[in-house]
């Protein structure tokens, strides 16, 4: 910092701020231009690619001619919109909702480590998952009729929400300066569902076996169109929560207390956070299982892009989530084709690396 | 309590907030009680007292913060519990004693935060000609594109600072009246970025902000202050002009030490540095840098 006399004329810093400001808000554009292509190119793609392959062209043909309510039954249009196109929109879907969830976490707990898969919250929704498989199937037997609603996306919503209360509770005990503290919490709460896990796959008959297996590593081998008119209107409803929360992440990135003298209703901010949150998750879960590592993985990235600001980082991470767990999935289900490869086998390892590099780089051990 | 009355100048002008016999217990302690304190718009109020006299606990139930258990805070003789975070946010702003940010932001993002609390309808050039402003006012603004958690601490707390003026600045605009509240502010200081973010919190206050700040230097304090309220174990044991608070007995009685013989420290030849940068009162209303202001 050099000594400013009084006298001296003002200082290029007024053009300067004025320039930084506005290149930032050109990068942000030029950002969410790029990706809305990327995400459309993607999807086009990810669409043709497989067993039956289709062109782009012949893609977007078959997609126009589905749109405007064209009678066409070619095995093109049958692959494209059978099969290929509630898959891909479920990946870009749950990729976007995963992708916000883990940012929004991040912001609310202040540390960019917090993953709904790492601190439990993936791990609670599938607990309750897999037990609403095997109670549930119990329960209907016992009530001599089947429930009125589906039990697994509620079960995996109240498993979400019961992690996320819980890592909340321990984060008002610990306080502000002890974010690791819910961390390790919620590596425990994940370490306690996974057993619970456990216990349940053990007293499954085997039916109920093949059902739960999937839970452990997730998969999109199951995407139909009715899975996915199930989840969407969940998912729509996680990531519109989560949206106006930006401006009151940034606060919060600054304290709780701060972000009350910001003009923040901290408690209301907390209480969408948190519905929106296990909404998103348990929803993903219900769907395709647990997916680890996303919500970890694309903010980061965002966030090394474009600065950690909540607005641009929601919607910019809704992409990103979109594209890498759409691609993730396309990868998944061609390497080893004909059979399929557990996604989460492949964000892990991408993800793992990250939360690696991420601890590395903590300073001071405040995370 | 002999020190505790009304000021004469304080009579006429009638207070912004008004805080009557709070009291508020944390774990089964009494940390505050019976303490009444006016804001008056254009006062420079300053709060001392030693570590734990509740201190910190006044400022936050006066900005809105925490709730007394005892006793009222009105603004404008409105209590200040029925108004929403985001009503108090635009007519008062806060700088607190340790905000750790948790991402890595820039200066400029981070002051522009406190623009954008309450700042949403105002244009883009009137948000960065705000955000220049309080960059300038905590000298800050050479620092306006680093990462805010790489600054050494004094630094990052004129980064709270400036978020701080940041915010005040882009508050209700409707004529009413504003206060600014600041916890230890000049606490990582060196000299003369204490001198100079006094010098700015005076120059908020005369341009008709209440400002309450909590300070440990009493010279600091008394140079500075239009009234002074001194705390001890959670009760006010004094308030008033400075020459009527900071005395040798009020010392004595509230810090448990001897002012006397204050011209030399206790290391043999070396003397207490009591800077004379004290300018006239008017003076200070001068737009300036901190800097060279030392003697």
């Amino acid at each position: 910092m050099t000594t400013v006399a009084p006298t001296a004329p003002i200082p290029a810093e007024a053009s300067d701020l004025g320039l930084y400001l506005t290149s930032r808000r050109l990068r942000l554009r030029l950002v969410m231009f790029g990706l809305t292509v990327f995400v459309a190119a993607v999807a086009v793609a990810a669409i043709g690619v497989g067993a039956h392959a289709v062109a782009p062209a012949r893609v977007i043909g078959v997609l126009e001619a589905w749109a405007r309510g064209a009678a066409v039954f070619d095995r093109d249009h049958l692959v494209v919109i059978g099969v290929r196109l509630p898959r891909v929109l479920l990946t870009l879907l749950v990729g976007a909702t995963l992708a916000v969830c883990g940012a929004v976490m991040q912001g609310l707990f202040r540390n960019p480590l917090a993953d709904p898969g790492i601190v439990g919250v993936s791990s609670g929704a599938a607990l309750a998952a897999a037990a609403a498989i095997v109670v549930g199937d119990r329960l209907i037997a016992a009530l001599g009729r089947p429930l009125p609603f589906d039990l697994l996306p509620v079960a995996a919503f109240g498993g979400a929400l019961l992690g996320m209360m819980l890592l909340g509770w321990v984060g008002r005990r610990a306080g502000q300066t002890r974010m690791a503290t819910v961390l390790l919490a919620g590596l425990a709460f994940a370490a306690l569902a996974n057993a619970g896990i456990g216990l349940l796959v053990a007293i499954a008959d085997d039916r109920q076996l093949r059902d739960l297996s999937f839970w452990s590593l997730g998969s999109f081998g199951g995407s139909t169109w009715s899975r996915l008119a199930q989840a969407a209107p969940l998912i729509a409803v996680s990531l519109a929560l989560a949206a106006p929360l930006g401006r009151a992440l940034d606060a919060l990135a600054i304290g709780e207390a701060e972000a009350f003298h910001m003009g923040i209703p901290v408690e209301m901010v907390k209480r969408v956070a948190f519905v929106s949150v296990a909404l998103g998750v348990g929803t993903s879960v219900a769907a395709v299982g647990a997916v680890g590592f996303v919500g970890m993985v694309v903010p980061h990235v965002v966030r090394l892009a474009l600065g950690p600001a909540h607005r641009p980082l929601l919607l910019a991470s809704a992409f990103g989530g979109a594209v890498l767990v759409t691609l993730a999935d396309l990868v998944a289900r061609t390497v080893t084709a004909p059979a399929e490869l557990p996604i989460g086998i492949l964000t892990a390892l991408l993800g793992a690396p990250v939360f690696l590099h991420l601890v590395a780089r903590t300073r001071g051990g405040a995370i | 309590m002999a020190s505790v009355r009304p000021l004469p100048s304080v009579a006429a002008a009638s207070p912004l907030l008004r805080l009557d016999r709070v009291g508020r217990r944390i774990g089964g302690r009494d940390v505050l009680a019976e303490v009444s304190l006016d804001l008056a718009p254009g006062r420079l109020t300053v709060v001392i007292g030693p570590n734990g006299a509740g201190k910190t606990t006044l400022l936050r139930l006066a900005c809105g913060e925490i709730a007394p258990d005892s006793g009222s805070v009105d603004w404008e003789g409105v209590a200040i519990s029925t108004r929403s975070a985001w009503w108090l946010a635009t007519r008062r702003a806060v700088m607190s004693q340790s905000a750790e940010v948790g991402f890595s932001f820039a200066v400029a993002d981070l002051v522009g935060l406190g623009f954008d609390a309450v700042g949403r309808r105002r244009s883009r050039t009137e948000r960065s000609t705000a955000i220049e402003a309080a960059l300038r006012a905590a000298d800050v603004a050479a620092l306006a594109a680093r990462d805010v958690r790489t600054l050494s601490g004094g630094e990052r707390q004129r980064v709270h600072f400036a978020r701080a003026l940041a915010q005040l600045d882009a508050g209700s605009r409707d004529g009413g009246g504003r206060a600014l509240f600041l916890d230890e502010p000049v606490a990582s200081l060196d000299l003369a970025h204490q001198i100079g973010l006094m010098e700015a919190a005076r120059r908020i206050a005369d341009r008709g902000v209440a400002v309450l700040a909590i300070l440990h230097d009493l010279n600091l304090a008394a140079s500075f202050a239009d009234e002074i309220v001194a705390l001890h174990d959670g009760r006010l044991a004094a308030r008033g002009r400075p020459s009527e608070v900071i005395t040798e007995a009020l010392v004595e009685r509230v810090f448990a030490v001897s002012p006397r013989g204050a011209g030399e420290t206790r290391a043999p030849g070396v003397p207490v540095i009591a800077p004379q940068f004290f300018s006239p009162r008017g003076d200070l209303t001068r737009s300036r840098a901190p800097h060279g202001t030392t003697s």
